[in-house]
């Protein structure tokens, strides 16, 4: 039965992660791929488009197959650790690989009458240093909690089952 | 709860207060900027006014450009760093014989930084260039070299620059090729 | 709306002022993580996706095997080494046990062989014993009858100075019993004498003491003569009221 639940929860969780790491990012990018601010159209550069679309199938794909694997783990599991380590450090590549490209500067064009007038460059170089430092912090709580389960091994095992005893006997 | 725990719950409420910080200034400052982008509520008026401009090629070091703008900051956020930039493109025919042809040459170029406007705040002031102060005065063609039966065009490239939400991110609008006329 | 906009205004200045706080010491961190991936990043391939797809039905695959295989619900390793030796030792304690059973009936029988050669020694010192005790009762009755023959002589002996020591002891008694006799005889005088004194002496006071009880008797019983002659005048003066009111009261 442990095995059953855990599986389902790991379908669950990789659906999520599908959804929120490749279709709504998917989705969000060819709306905003056009779009009008102040009665200007604002355009993403194609390439730039491009470059997105694949990056957010890539790491979408191996977030989506780690979060399976890590959620179909048993709890406080040293492979359910290491996963969730892994996890983190691809999600902290996905969101530098295509929502910050390396170069941190986001590019519009501005198009009126089917014409490029201009562009529009957003730099969000701190922003980014902020977002990684909690992606930082949040791969010292992984780690931590890896470090955590494979010194207390045995006694998560223990209360593990004496759990799984508990709910079988009742 | 074992004691190992309680450090991972408290990084993890440091981190949750951090992460909502984040996302509430991203969200604040995302409003504010459509606030201040909207066409209705007259935030950003550039130019404000006629603009005026002296392009006299036989004059050059009178040469000189006026644009009065102001710029309110209706966000929740200081803008921080402002720099207008101004660039103006001379397309001209040549008069060197044997071909007439068209040149394109960079005569003014000039930032200037007007620095933080605070939120609430209206920044009214006027983007100026006169002579060698933003005029290339070196660039200029003399009006020797110019064939006056083609008209002059000017073009103009401007970049608005400015730092917002707490300076997690710095936005530039640029509109290339703007044509000023003949 | 004005109110709203001090809100969030308010809300804005409180989570700002957070983020300048926290900011130096979270940017350092984010610098180092940017370091590091723009090193990683370019490892990753970028002309297509099937890398990708591989590697993430790959890690599916492993991820159903081995979260099916040890699934955790399990009980933990040293609970399973523990079974072990718990049956581990159970099985030496039923080999201990057979070897007990063995051991026991080997000492059954070789107590059952010291029973037989106990009772067969047993009966060959009852018999022993038998002749020594008979032995030792001849032996006993010679004595016996010696003693008997010594005893006899000497309570012969004995009687002999007993008799003579009584007959000793009848003279001395008489002769001491003579003399004790011719003591009391006068003492008795002696005491008779005393005797007749004091009787006299008793009689006279008698006499004198009979003569005084005499005359005070005589006078107590004149009084109450006198007494009991007015008590018996009174009693008749009552018997005649007495008469009288009969009288009185019968008519």
């Amino acid at each position: 039965m442990g095995a059953t639940k855990n599986f389902l929860k790991g379908l669950i969780y990789m659906c999520i992660y599908i959804t929120t790491t490749m279709v709504i990012p998917f989705l969000t990018f060819t709306w905003i791929k056009e779009v009008q601010v102040a009665g200007v159209n604002i355009v993403l550069e194609q390439q730039e488009y491009d470059r997105i679309i694949f990056w957010i199938s890539a790491f979408g794909l191996l977030i989506s197959s780690c979060a399976f694997f890590n959620y179909s783990s048993p709890k406080q599991s040293i492979r359910k650790g290491t996963f969730a380590l892994i996890q983190i450090l691809l999600n902290c590549l996905y969101i530098w690989s295509y929502k910050f490209s390396g170069a941190t500067s986001v590019r519009f064009e501005i198009v009126i009458e089917l014409t490029d007038v201009g562009f529009i460059t957003v730099n969000v170089q701190n922003l980014v240093m902020l977002y990684m430092g909690v992606y930082f912090l949040t791969i010292v709580l992984k780690g931590y909690d890896f470090i955590d389960f494979v010194v207390n091994r045995e006694k998560i095992r223990q209360i593990r089952y004496k759990k799984a005893k508990g709910d079988g006997e009742s | 709860m074992r004691p190992s725990r309680i450090f991972r719950w408290i990084v993890r409420i440091f981190l949750l207060i951090f992460t909502l910080s984040l996302s509430a200034v991203s969200l604040l400052g995302g409003f504010s900027a459509v606030t201040v982008l909207d066409p209705d509520s007259y935030s950003i008026n550039i130019p404000d006014g006629p603009p005026v401009a002296n392009f006299d090629l036989s004059n050059p070091s009178n040469m000189s450009i006026f644009v009065p703008f102001n710029i309110t900051n209706v966000g929740v956020y200081d803008l921080t760093d402002m720099e207008l930039s101004f660039q103006i493109v001379m397309n001209y025919s040549e008069n060197d014989p044997p071909i007439n042809s068209s040149r394109l040459v960079q005569i003014f170029n000039k930032t200037i930084n007007y620095g933080n406007i605070l939120h609430g705040e209206l920044l009214k002031s006027n983007f100026s260039g006169i002579g060698a102060d933003g005029f290339i005065l070196a660039d200029i063609p003399t009006p020797v070299e110019v064939d006056f039966t083609h008209p002059l065009i000017f073009f103009a490239n401007f970049t608005f620059s400015a730092s917002y939400s707490l300076n997690l991110y710095r936005f530039e609008v640029k509109i290339i090729n703007l044509s000023l006329g003949p | 709306m004005i109110f709203q906009a001090e809100l969030i205004q308010a809300l804005a200045d409180i989570v700002g002022a957070i983020l300048t706080f926290l900011n130096p010491i979270v940017s350092p961190m984010g610098s180092w993580m940017v370091a590091w991936m723009d090193a990683v990043l370019p490892f990753f391939p970028t002309d297509s996706l099937i890398t990708y797809i591989i590697l993430a039905i790959i890690i599916i695959v492993l991820g159903a095997i081995v979260n099916s295989l040890w699934a955790g619900d399990k009980p933990p390793r040293y609970i399973g080494k523990l079974k072990k030796k718990v049956k581990k030792a159970e099985e030496k304690l039923e080999e201990a046990e057979v070897k007990l059973e063995e051991k026991a009936e080997i000492v059954e029988e070789k107590l059952e062989e010291l029973d037989t050669k106990i009772e067969k020694k047993a009966k060959k010192i009852k018999v022993k014993v038998k002749e020594e005790v008979e032995a030792i009762e001849a032996e006993l009755k010679e004595k016996e009858d010696e003693a008997e023959t010594k005893v006899k002589e000497e309570v012969e002996l004995i009687e002999t100075e007993l008799e003579e020591i009584a007959e000793k002891v009848e003279t001395k008694v008489e002769d001491e019993v003579g003399a004790i006799e011719v003591e009391l005889k006068e003492k008795e005088d002696e005491v008779e004498t005393k005797v007749k004194e004091d009787i006299e002496v008793i009689e006279a006071e008698s006499e004198e003491k009979e003569d005084k009880a005499e005359t005070n008797m005589k006078e107590e019983v004149e009084a109450i003569e006198t007494e009991l002659e007015e008590k018996e005048d009174e009693a008749e003066t009552k018997s005649e009221e007495l008469i009288e009111y009969d009288e009185d009261s019968k008519e």
